[in-house]
């Protein structure tokens, strides 16, 4: 008996620790969502046939580098910071990497991809977003007519806190997604 | 060893040994006393637990699509809802199995590989509804981590599969990335207790044959993904050396073994040994190997590829341990299998040092050969028609292989063929001749 208590003991432990992995991620989420400061980035024109790998956007930055003077050095892989800045068209943009974490929420987390002599590319964290099985092929029309057009209307919108981000919603033509996609079906029925 | 096949064969035998007198009524009594019933019941129970751990299987991939569709319409707390439950409910039945069914191995298995399933399906669907990138390695190194200690919370052994599986894939991810699976080892090796507690409780008893195929299958794949491959080459010596020492230690501990199922190590050694002896005969596996070529971009991670130094010389070492110590023991035909690491060693060294390729590849033709002919006369000898169709198919193989082989000229190939072919002609008429006298 005491065998089964000491087991279930061990059993307790695990299952609180199974839940506490989905039960944090779902909050830091959560949380980043609801107190984030809000920036749109927006995103580059990607190659159609490699836009949608089975039911998500794959999300590349139209601004994925930023300068650093000559002494500045970073390995690749390295973690850093972007720091952010609204241009006037109220879209994100780096100004500088650093290794140190600034103050505030206008950072986010990155890695460092490759160098150059004066710049430095960084992989966010945010790279997906994630679609319905059936809108996914109706998004990757809109995306690629959006995009060959060269109508740079394409923004996902991205919350921020102490450096960590969370991916919002993403905006085709200044409309949600879904919003974009429901408005497609309903024109084609007239 | 209680094999049920053996008890079968003994109570068959039972009313013979009597009829002749070999047995007395009274005997016979006491042998079936002390051997006891023949347990009729244990098929069933194999396809209880086959079935219960397929079923849960199927549910839990089951959930895991149906969540992947990603339904739109679904809100983040539905969501959050949704993506717990499934590890809830796995929860629950394991702990009612724990408390409730702990001495039914069915129960066991199902609840477990349904729990391990959910914690994946759990994680995903996070992952689905807030965007996260796709770290896939670190995806497969916390489920993984989450699910092992079911193996001995429950007992159970498919969890155990699973995370082999699981780990593999892991270390293959960590090397897509460019990074090292290093820390394969220690991980896997938490699995070897209950491997060693199967072992302890009945070594043929299907639990430990299931774990032992899991092992040898997981064991050839993860080899040459956790290696940093920096040495190039050095994948020979491990190989031969992860083969042999598979197939030593099979025909070690597990030499009882009646069947190939029952035998996973020696099989996969076997055939593993018998398929990189042939690739060694070919001149790729030798072009560009040893030190010289010692690969030193990002991607190859100097200190993790200390370990396989020490891989490579421990597999060495241990293939040699097991061949000495089984040297009054075992047949030449074994002791030959268990060599190809010393072989391949000594050829990988030889050419480290600037020799011709063609020192491997003639060593390896001649150890081929010699295995295909120890293989066939062996099994000609024990009348195991097996391995006289093994060491056939060896032959046959290194024949047509050689016969299509454009690296060798003509005129040495027609020239190596003939005197072969009269060796076996010779062979044949001297027997014939020898066993006319007698």
């Amino acid at each position: 008996m005491n065998k089964l208590k000491y087991s279930l003991g061990l059993f307790a432990v695990l299952a609180v620790a199974q839940i506490s992995v989905p039960v944090y991620m779902i909050w830091h989420r959560e949380a980043t969502l609801r107190d984030g400061r809000q920036f749109r980035f927006q995103t580059a024109p990607v190659d159609p046939y490699d836009a949608f790998r089975g039911r998500y956007v794959a999300l590349q930055m139209a601004q994925n580098s930023a300068p650093i003077s000559s002494d500045e050095k970073f390995a690749s892989n390295q973690k850093v910071f972007a720091h952010l800045e609204v241009d006037d068209k109220g879209l994100a943009r780096i100004v500088k990497v650093t290794s140190e974490q600034p103050a505030g929420d206008a950072h986010v987390q990155c890695r460092v991809s490759t160098m150059t002599d004066s710049l430095v590319y960084l992989q966010f964290p945010f790279d997906r977003y994630y679609m319905d099985e059936e809108a996914a092929p109706a998004a990757e029309a809109a995306y690629f007519e959006h995009s060959r057009r060269e109508v740079q209307d394409v923004y996902v919108t991205v919350r921020v806190k102490e450096g960590f981000a969370v991916v919002e919603e993403l905006y085709i033509a200044g409309m949600a997604i879904k919003q974009f996609l429901s408005r497609g079906v309903e024109e084609k029925r007239f | 060893m209680k094999n049920r096949k053996h008890l079968q064969w003994l109570y068959r035998e039972l009313p013979a040994l009597m009829n002749d007198g070999v047995l007395t009524a009274e005997a016979a009594e006491k042998l079936l006393a002390y051997y006891g019933e023949i347990k009729e019941s244990s098929k069933k129970r194999i396809a209880l637990i086959a079935f219960s751990a397929l079923g849960a299987s199927l549910v839990g991939l089951g959930i895991i699509l149906l969540l992947a569709h990603n339904w739109d319409d679904l809100s983040r707390s539905v969501r959050t809802v949704l993506s717990i439950a499934p590890m809830v409910l796995g929860q629950v039945l394991a702990g009612w199995t724990m408390i409730k069914k702990k001495d039914s191995v069915a129960w066991r298995e199902g609840s477990a590989i349904f729990l391990s399933l959910a914690i994946g399906s759990s994680i995903s669907l996070v992952a689905q509804t807030y965007h996260i990138s796709g770290d896939a390695g670190r995806f497969f190194l916390t489920w993984m981590l989450l699910t092992v200690p079911l193996v001995y919370l429950l007992d159970a052994s498919f969890p155990a599969l699973f995370y082999l599986w699981g780990m593999t894939t892991w270390a293959g991810i960590r090397q897509d990335e460019a990074g090292h699976a290093l820390f394969f080892w220690p991980l896997a090796t938490v699995i070897i207790p209950h491997f060693v507690r199967a072992v302890k409780e009945n070594r043929y008893s299907v639990r430990s044959i299931i774990l032992a195929w899991g092992i040898s299958i997981c064991l050839c794949v993860a080899t040459g993904l956790a290696m940093e491959h920096a040495l190039p080459g050095l994948w020979i010596v491990t190989y031969s050396g992860l083969f042999a020492a598979l197939f030593m230690a099979g025909s070690h501990w597990f030499g009882e073994a009646p069947t190939i199922w029952q035998r996973p190590f020696q099989t996969v050694g076997a055939a593993g040994i018998a398929v990189l002896a042939f690739l060694f005969t070919y001149k790729w596996p030798w072009q560009g190997v040893g030190w010289q070529h010692y690969r030193s971009s990002a991607e190859y991670h100097a200190v993790p590829a200390i370990f396989d130094y020490v891989l490579a010389a421990a597999l060495l070492l241990f293939t040699l341990y097991l061949l000495i110590g089984r040297v009054r023991h075992d047949g030449a035909t074994t002791l030959l299998f268990g060599m190809l690491p010393v072989v391949s060693a000594l050829s990988f060294v030889v050419i480290g040092f600037g020799a011709n390729t063609s020192f491997a590849m003639i060593l390896s033709n001649i150890y081929l050969f010699s295995l295909g002919i120890m293989t066939t006369t062996t099994g000609i000898r024990n009348l195991h028609l097996g391995a006289v169709n093994a060491g056939m198919f060896i032959l046959s193989a290194l024949i047509i292989a050689r016969f299509f082989d454009s690296e060798v000229g003509f005129v040495i190939r027609g020239l190596a063929f003939i005197i072969v072919g009269i060796g076996f002609l010779l062979t044949n008429f001297v027997i014939i001749r020898r066993s006319a006298k007698n």
